[in-house]
Protein backbone atom coordinates (compact mmCIF):
# COMPACT_ATOMS: atom_id res chain seq x y z
CA UNK A 1 0.00 0.00 0.00
CA UNK A 2 1.10 3.59 -1.02
CA UNK A 3 2.03 5.42 1.74
CA UNK A 4 -0.01 9.46 1.22
CA UNK A 5 1.61 11.12 3.64
CA UNK A 6 3.02 14.32 3.19
CA UNK A 7 6.70 15.19 4.35
CA UNK A 8 5.37 17.01 6.01
CA UNK A 9 2.65 15.11 7.64
CA UNK A 10 5.77 12.96 8.86
CA UNK A 11 7.47 15.92 10.49
CA UNK A 12 4.57 17.05 12.53
CA UNK A 13 3.85 13.48 13.54
CA UNK A 14 7.28 13.25 14.54
CA UNK A 15 7.43 16.33 16.44
CA UNK A 16 4.44 14.96 18.65
CA UNK A 17 5.40 11.05 19.47
CA UNK A 18 8.62 13.63 20.71
CA UNK A 19 6.76 15.61 23.00
CA UNK A 20 4.28 13.07 24.43
CA UNK A 21 7.62 10.59 24.76
CA UNK A 22 8.14 9.59 28.48
CA UNK A 23 11.40 9.56 29.85
CA UNK A 24 12.20 6.58 31.49
CA UNK A 25 10.79 3.30 32.07
CA UNK A 26 6.63 3.18 32.76
CA UNK A 27 5.30 1.51 36.10
CA UNK A 28 2.49 -1.22 34.53
CA UNK A 29 -0.90 -0.73 35.53
CA UNK A 30 -0.94 -3.26 37.10
CA UNK A 31 2.18 -2.46 39.50
CA UNK A 32 0.40 0.98 40.52
CA UNK A 33 -2.98 -0.35 41.12
CA UNK A 34 -1.06 -3.09 43.45
CA UNK A 35 0.41 0.01 45.40
CA UNK A 36 -2.50 1.97 45.18
CA UNK A 37 -4.23 -0.25 47.03
CA UNK A 38 -2.05 -0.89 49.54
CA UNK A 39 -1.83 3.07 50.18
CA UNK A 40 -5.29 3.13 50.10
CA UNK A 41 -6.13 0.53 52.83
CA UNK A 42 -3.70 2.97 55.77
CA UNK A 43 -6.00 5.28 56.26
CA UNK A 44 -7.09 5.57 60.07
CA UNK A 45 -9.16 3.23 61.26
CA UNK A 46 -12.85 4.36 62.82
CA UNK A 47 -13.22 1.49 65.20
CA UNK A 48 -9.69 2.91 66.93
CA UNK A 49 -10.98 6.57 66.38
CA UNK A 50 -14.15 5.82 68.00
CA UNK A 51 -12.57 4.23 70.99
CA UNK A 52 -9.94 6.72 71.48
CA UNK A 53 -12.95 9.92 71.25
CA UNK A 54 -15.29 8.69 73.57
CA UNK A 55 -12.84 7.22 75.82
CA UNK A 56 -11.11 10.86 75.98
CA UNK A 57 -15.08 12.55 76.10
CA UNK A 58 -16.08 9.82 79.26
CA UNK A 59 -13.00 11.46 80.93
CA UNK A 60 -13.98 15.17 80.37
CA UNK A 61 -14.16 17.25 83.20
CA UNK A 62 -17.59 19.74 83.15
CA UNK A 63 -17.45 22.15 81.18
CA UNK A 64 -14.75 20.96 78.47
CA UNK A 65 -16.56 19.43 76.25
CA UNK A 66 -19.09 22.25 75.87
CA UNK A 67 -16.50 23.91 74.35
CA UNK A 68 -15.17 20.82 72.25
CA UNK A 69 -18.69 20.11 70.95
CA UNK A 70 -18.87 24.36 69.75
CA UNK A 71 -16.47 23.32 67.61
CA UNK A 72 -18.32 21.52 65.01
CA UNK A 73 -19.43 22.25 61.75
CA UNK A 74 -15.55 23.79 61.12
CA UNK A 75 -13.53 20.74 61.31
CA UNK A 76 -10.59 22.23 63.18
CA UNK B 1 -16.37 22.18 26.30
CA UNK B 2 -19.28 21.41 28.72
CA UNK B 3 -19.82 17.48 29.19
CA UNK B 4 -23.13 18.54 26.86
CA UNK B 5 -20.88 19.17 24.51
CA UNK B 6 -18.74 16.53 24.91
CA UNK B 7 -22.19 14.20 24.63
CA UNK B 8 -22.96 15.53 21.44
CA UNK B 9 -19.65 14.83 20.06
CA UNK B 10 -19.50 11.05 21.83
CA UNK B 11 -23.17 10.08 20.12
CA UNK B 12 -22.25 11.30 16.29
CA UNK B 13 -22.44 9.47 13.80
CA UNK B 14 -23.59 5.70 16.36
CA UNK B 15 -27.03 6.09 14.55
CA UNK B 16 -28.74 4.85 18.22
CA UNK B 17 -32.53 4.30 18.11
CA UNK B 18 -34.04 8.36 18.28
CA UNK B 19 -35.55 7.49 21.24
CA UNK B 20 -33.12 5.90 22.92
CA UNK B 21 -30.59 9.50 22.14
CA UNK B 22 -33.31 11.41 22.59
CA UNK B 23 -33.30 10.22 26.61
CA UNK B 24 -29.47 10.23 26.51
CA UNK B 25 -29.32 14.07 25.76
CA UNK B 26 -32.28 15.01 27.95
CA UNK B 27 -30.55 13.31 31.17
CA UNK B 28 -27.09 14.64 29.99
CA UNK B 29 -29.22 18.36 29.40
CA UNK B 30 -30.02 17.99 33.18
CA UNK B 31 -27.07 16.90 34.46
CA UNK B 32 -24.72 19.33 32.64
CA UNK B 33 -25.86 21.73 35.59
CA UNK B 34 -25.01 19.52 38.41
CA UNK B 35 -21.18 20.54 38.74
CA UNK B 36 -22.49 24.11 39.88
CA UNK B 37 -24.80 22.84 42.01
CA UNK B 38 -22.51 21.01 43.99
CA UNK B 39 -19.39 23.27 45.28
CA UNK B 40 -17.86 19.98 47.44
CA UNK B 41 -17.73 18.27 43.95
CA UNK B 42 -17.64 20.84 41.31
CA UNK B 43 -14.42 22.28 40.96
CA UNK B 44 -12.23 19.33 42.11
CA UNK B 45 -10.87 18.47 38.56
CA UNK B 46 -10.00 21.97 37.15
CA UNK B 47 -8.57 22.76 40.73
CA UNK B 48 -6.19 19.77 40.70
CA UNK B 49 -5.61 20.56 37.26
CA UNK B 50 -4.69 24.19 37.63
CA UNK B 51 -2.28 23.12 40.61
CA UNK B 52 -0.45 20.72 38.46
CA UNK B 53 0.23 23.30 35.73
CA UNK B 54 -1.27 21.18 32.82
CA UNK B 55 -3.30 22.63 30.54
CA UNK B 56 -7.32 22.28 30.85
CA UNK B 57 -8.43 21.27 26.87
CA UNK B 58 -6.44 18.06 26.74
CA UNK B 59 -8.72 16.83 30.28
CA UNK B 60 -11.61 18.25 29.58
CA UNK B 61 -13.21 14.96 28.31
CA UNK B 62 -11.91 13.52 31.83
CA UNK B 63 -13.83 15.87 33.66
CA UNK B 64 -16.90 15.84 31.65
CA UNK B 65 -16.84 12.03 32.18
CA UNK B 66 -16.26 12.08 35.78
CA UNK B 67 -19.35 14.56 36.34
CA UNK B 68 -21.16 12.18 34.18
CA UNK B 69 -20.09 9.26 35.68
CA UNK B 70 -21.31 10.85 39.32
CA UNK B 71 -24.64 11.89 36.99
CA UNK B 72 -25.16 8.42 36.90
CA UNK B 73 -24.41 7.19 40.21
CA UNK B 74 -26.55 9.68 42.15
CA UNK B 75 -29.58 8.25 39.23
CA UNK B 76 -28.87 4.91 40.40
CA UNK B 77 -28.64 5.50 44.20
CA UNK B 78 -32.15 7.33 43.56
CA UNK B 79 -33.35 4.40 41.74
CA UNK B 80 -32.56 1.87 43.54
CA UNK B 81 -33.73 3.57 47.00
CA UNK B 82 -36.52 4.73 45.63
CA UNK B 83 -36.06 8.59 46.33
CA UNK B 84 -38.38 11.06 44.98
CA UNK B 85 -36.11 13.26 42.30
CA UNK B 86 -37.11 16.39 40.18
CA UNK B 87 -35.63 15.40 37.38
CA UNK B 88 -37.59 12.10 36.78
CA UNK B 89 -35.71 9.07 34.03
CA UNK B 90 -37.18 9.65 30.15
CA UNK B 91 -38.64 6.64 30.35
CA UNK B 92 -41.52 4.50 31.07
CA UNK B 93 -42.47 3.69 34.95
CA UNK B 94 -40.99 0.25 34.64
CA UNK B 95 -37.70 -0.71 36.61
CA UNK B 96 -36.44 -2.95 33.60
CA UNK B 97 -36.21 0.04 31.09
CA UNK B 98 -35.35 2.68 33.99
CA UNK B 99 -32.31 0.26 35.07
CA UNK B 100 -31.30 -0.25 31.41
CA UNK B 101 -31.83 3.49 30.54
CA UNK B 102 -29.09 4.22 33.47
CA UNK B 103 -26.52 1.45 32.13
CA UNK B 104 -26.61 2.91 29.09
CA UNK B 105 -25.85 6.51 30.90
CA UNK B 106 -22.76 5.06 32.16
CA UNK B 107 -21.76 3.22 29.11
CA UNK B 108 -21.82 6.93 27.44
CA UNK B 109 -20.06 8.23 30.63
CA UNK B 110 -17.52 5.92 29.98
CA UNK B 111 -17.32 6.25 26.34
CA UNK B 112 -16.77 10.00 26.76
CA UNK B 113 -13.38 9.05 27.80
CA UNK B 114 -12.53 8.07 23.96
CA UNK B 115 -12.58 11.67 23.17
CA UNK B 116 -8.77 12.46 25.26
CA UNK B 117 -6.66 12.88 22.33
CA UNK B 118 -3.49 10.94 22.04
CA UNK B 119 -2.43 13.91 20.00
CA UNK B 120 -2.32 15.97 23.02
CA UNK B 121 -1.83 13.44 26.14
CA UNK B 122 0.38 10.42 26.01
CA UNK B 123 -0.84 6.95 24.90
CA UNK B 124 0.12 5.85 28.41
CA UNK B 125 -1.40 8.13 30.72
CA UNK B 126 -4.33 7.18 29.03
CA UNK B 127 -4.36 3.60 29.32
CA UNK B 128 -2.92 4.16 32.83
CA UNK B 129 -6.28 6.55 33.27
CA UNK B 130 -8.66 3.93 32.25
CA UNK B 131 -7.15 1.42 34.55
CA UNK B 132 -7.53 3.73 37.15
CA UNK B 133 -11.12 4.50 35.76
CA UNK B 134 -12.15 0.71 35.97
CA UNK B 135 -10.64 -0.04 38.98
CA UNK B 136 -11.92 2.61 40.63
CA UNK B 137 -15.55 1.74 39.39
CA UNK B 138 -15.16 -1.79 40.59
CA UNK B 139 -14.52 -0.47 43.91
CA UNK B 140 -17.80 1.82 43.80
CA UNK B 141 -20.07 -1.16 43.01
CA UNK B 142 -18.26 -2.85 45.66
CA UNK B 143 -19.50 -0.66 48.16
CA UNK B 144 -22.82 0.00 46.39
CA UNK B 145 -23.62 -3.67 46.96
CA UNK B 146 -22.63 -3.53 50.69
CA UNK B 147 -24.86 -0.40 51.08
CA UNK B 148 -27.51 -2.54 49.44
CA UNK B 149 -27.42 -5.68 51.33
CA UNK B 150 -25.64 -4.38 54.74
CA UNK B 151 -28.93 -2.81 56.24
CA UNK B 152 -29.07 -1.07 59.64
CA UNK B 153 -30.50 -3.93 61.68
CA UNK B 154 -27.65 -6.42 60.55
CA UNK B 155 -25.08 -7.54 63.03
CA UNK B 156 -21.80 -7.17 61.94
CA UNK B 157 -18.43 -8.22 64.35
CA UNK B 158 -16.75 -4.50 63.57
CA UNK B 159 -19.62 -2.23 62.17
CA UNK B 160 -17.31 0.73 62.50
CA UNK B 161 -14.82 -0.90 60.07
CA UNK B 162 -17.61 -2.49 57.92
CA UNK B 163 -18.72 1.26 57.38
CA UNK B 164 -15.52 2.62 56.93
CA UNK B 165 -14.80 -0.05 54.33
CA UNK B 166 -18.07 1.08 52.80
CA UNK B 167 -17.72 4.75 52.92
CA UNK B 168 -14.38 4.59 51.42
CA UNK B 169 -15.74 2.18 48.46
CA UNK B 170 -18.47 4.33 47.51
CA UNK B 171 -17.52 7.91 47.69
CA UNK B 172 -13.72 7.46 48.31
CA UNK B 173 -13.26 6.14 45.16
CA UNK B 174 -15.17 8.07 43.26
CA UNK B 175 -12.81 11.10 44.13
CA UNK B 176 -9.57 9.13 44.43
CA UNK B 177 -10.79 8.66 40.58
CA UNK B 178 -11.02 12.71 40.16
CA UNK B 179 -7.83 13.41 41.97
CA UNK B 180 -5.66 10.53 40.99
CA UNK B 181 -7.09 10.43 37.21
CA UNK B 182 -6.11 14.08 36.49
CA UNK B 183 -2.71 13.27 38.25
CA UNK B 184 -2.19 10.51 35.62
CA UNK B 185 -3.16 12.52 32.81
CA UNK B 186 -0.85 15.37 34.03
CA UNK B 187 2.42 13.72 35.31
CA UNK B 188 4.30 11.44 34.90
CA UNK B 189 5.54 11.55 38.70
CA UNK B 190 4.41 8.78 40.72
CA UNK B 191 5.02 10.54 44.01
CA UNK B 192 2.49 12.96 42.65
CA UNK B 193 -0.19 11.11 41.64
CA UNK B 194 0.08 8.38 44.57
CA UNK B 195 0.25 11.59 47.05
CA UNK B 196 -3.27 12.86 45.11
CA UNK B 197 -5.04 9.59 44.71
CA UNK B 198 -4.88 9.14 48.69
CA UNK B 199 -5.42 12.62 49.40
CA UNK B 200 -8.85 12.32 46.70
CA UNK B 201 -9.42 8.82 49.01
CA UNK B 202 -9.37 10.94 52.11
CA UNK B 203 -11.51 13.79 50.33
CA UNK B 204 -14.67 11.52 49.01
CA UNK B 205 -14.40 9.54 52.55
CA UNK B 206 -14.51 12.88 54.41
CA UNK B 207 -17.74 14.07 52.32
CA UNK B 208 -19.52 10.80 53.57
CA UNK B 209 -18.84 10.86 57.08
CA UNK B 210 -19.61 14.32 57.36
CA UNK B 211 -22.72 13.96 55.35
CA UNK B 212 -23.51 10.76 58.00
CA UNK B 213 -22.93 12.65 60.81
CA UNK B 214 -24.32 16.17 60.09
CA UNK B 215 -27.17 15.51 58.02
CA UNK B 216 -28.39 12.03 59.77
CA UNK B 217 -31.49 13.72 60.08
CA UNK B 218 -32.49 13.87 56.27
CA UNK B 219 -31.31 10.88 55.72
CA UNK B 220 -34.20 9.08 53.64
CA UNK B 221 -33.53 5.53 53.80
CA UNK B 222 -32.19 2.81 55.94
CA UNK B 223 -28.95 2.19 54.57
CA UNK B 224 -25.68 1.87 57.40
CA UNK B 225 -24.95 5.36 58.02
CA UNK B 226 -21.99 6.36 60.54
CA UNK B 227 -24.27 7.41 63.61
CA UNK B 228 -25.76 4.27 63.21
CA UNK B 229 -22.65 1.88 62.75
CA UNK B 230 -21.92 3.96 65.82
CA UNK B 231 -25.05 2.92 67.94
CA UNK B 232 -24.51 -1.16 66.80
CA UNK B 233 -20.44 -0.54 67.76
CA UNK B 234 -21.29 1.08 71.32
CA UNK B 235 -24.64 0.16 72.29
CA UNK B 236 -25.01 0.41 75.30
CA UNK B 237 -22.05 3.34 76.61
CA UNK B 238 -20.53 6.59 75.48
CA UNK B 239 -22.71 7.44 71.96
CA UNK B 240 -25.48 8.19 74.27
CA UNK B 241 -23.93 8.96 77.61
CA UNK B 242 -21.10 11.54 77.06
CA UNK B 243 -23.20 14.52 76.09
CA UNK B 244 -21.21 14.89 72.55
CA UNK B 245 -22.99 16.59 70.05
CA UNK B 246 -22.30 14.52 65.85
CA UNK B 247 -20.01 17.70 65.60
CA UNK B 248 -17.62 17.50 67.82
CA UNK B 249 -16.90 13.84 66.57
CA UNK B 250 -17.05 14.84 63.17
CA UNK B 251 -14.07 17.83 64.07
CA UNK B 252 -12.06 14.84 65.38
CA UNK B 253 -12.46 12.90 62.57
CA UNK B 254 -11.36 15.84 60.53
CA UNK B 255 -8.54 16.65 62.05
CA UNK B 256 -7.22 13.40 62.37
CA UNK B 257 -7.52 12.37 58.44
CA UNK B 258 -6.40 16.44 57.74
CA UNK B 259 -2.83 15.12 59.53
CA UNK B 260 -2.88 11.89 56.95
CA UNK B 261 -3.24 14.68 54.20
CA UNK B 262 -0.90 16.71 55.48
CA UNK B 263 1.81 13.42 55.56
CA UNK B 264 0.69 11.96 52.10
CA UNK B 265 1.60 15.47 50.73
CA UNK B 266 4.68 16.92 52.02
CA UNK B 267 7.38 16.98 50.06
CA UNK B 268 5.50 17.95 46.94
CA UNK B 269 5.64 21.44 45.66
CA UNK B 270 4.35 23.89 48.16
CA UNK B 271 2.23 25.68 45.57
CA UNK B 272 0.87 21.90 45.11
CA UNK B 273 0.27 21.12 48.85
CA UNK B 274 -1.14 24.56 49.91
CA UNK B 275 -3.61 24.34 47.05
CA UNK B 276 -4.74 20.73 48.10
CA UNK B 277 -4.96 21.98 51.46
CA UNK B 278 -7.22 24.82 50.57
CA UNK B 279 -9.34 23.30 48.48
CA UNK B 280 -9.92 20.86 52.16
CA UNK B 281 -10.83 23.83 53.99
CA UNK B 282 -12.96 25.53 51.77
CA UNK B 283 -15.11 22.55 51.80
CA UNK B 284 -14.47 21.04 55.10
CA UNK B 285 -13.94 24.28 56.95
CA UNK B 286 -16.60 26.18 56.10
CA UNK B 287 -19.13 27.10 58.58
CA UNK B 288 -22.49 26.12 57.18
CA UNK B 289 -24.59 28.78 56.40
CA UNK B 290 -27.21 28.20 59.03
CA UNK B 291 -25.07 28.55 61.83
CA UNK B 292 -23.41 31.30 60.14
CA UNK B 293 -26.66 33.38 60.23
CA UNK B 294 -27.14 32.34 64.16
CA UNK B 295 -23.67 33.40 64.32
Amino acid sequence: MDDIRSPQDETSQGDIAHSLSHDGPVPSTEETSARRSDRLATLPSLTVLAAGFFSAVSLLPDGVLESINTMGGRGH
Amino acid sequence: MSALAHVAQRLRHISLLPEFERALRHMATYDDERPRKNPQWGPVIPTVQQLLGGAYEPIAPFEAAWSLLYAVIVRLDHLQDGDPVDDPLPTVDRAEAQYNLVFGYYVLATGVLDLLSPDQIAVHRILRLRHLWTDMLLRMAGGQQRDLTLRRDTRTDLPLDNYQELAQAKTGATFALAFGGTAILLTDDQRTIDALTLSGEIYGTLLQYRDDLLDAQTQPNPTLTLPVALEIARPDDTVNNTGHTPEAFWAYLYRVYHAQVVQALAGLPADLENGILDLFAGTFERRPVHQRDQA
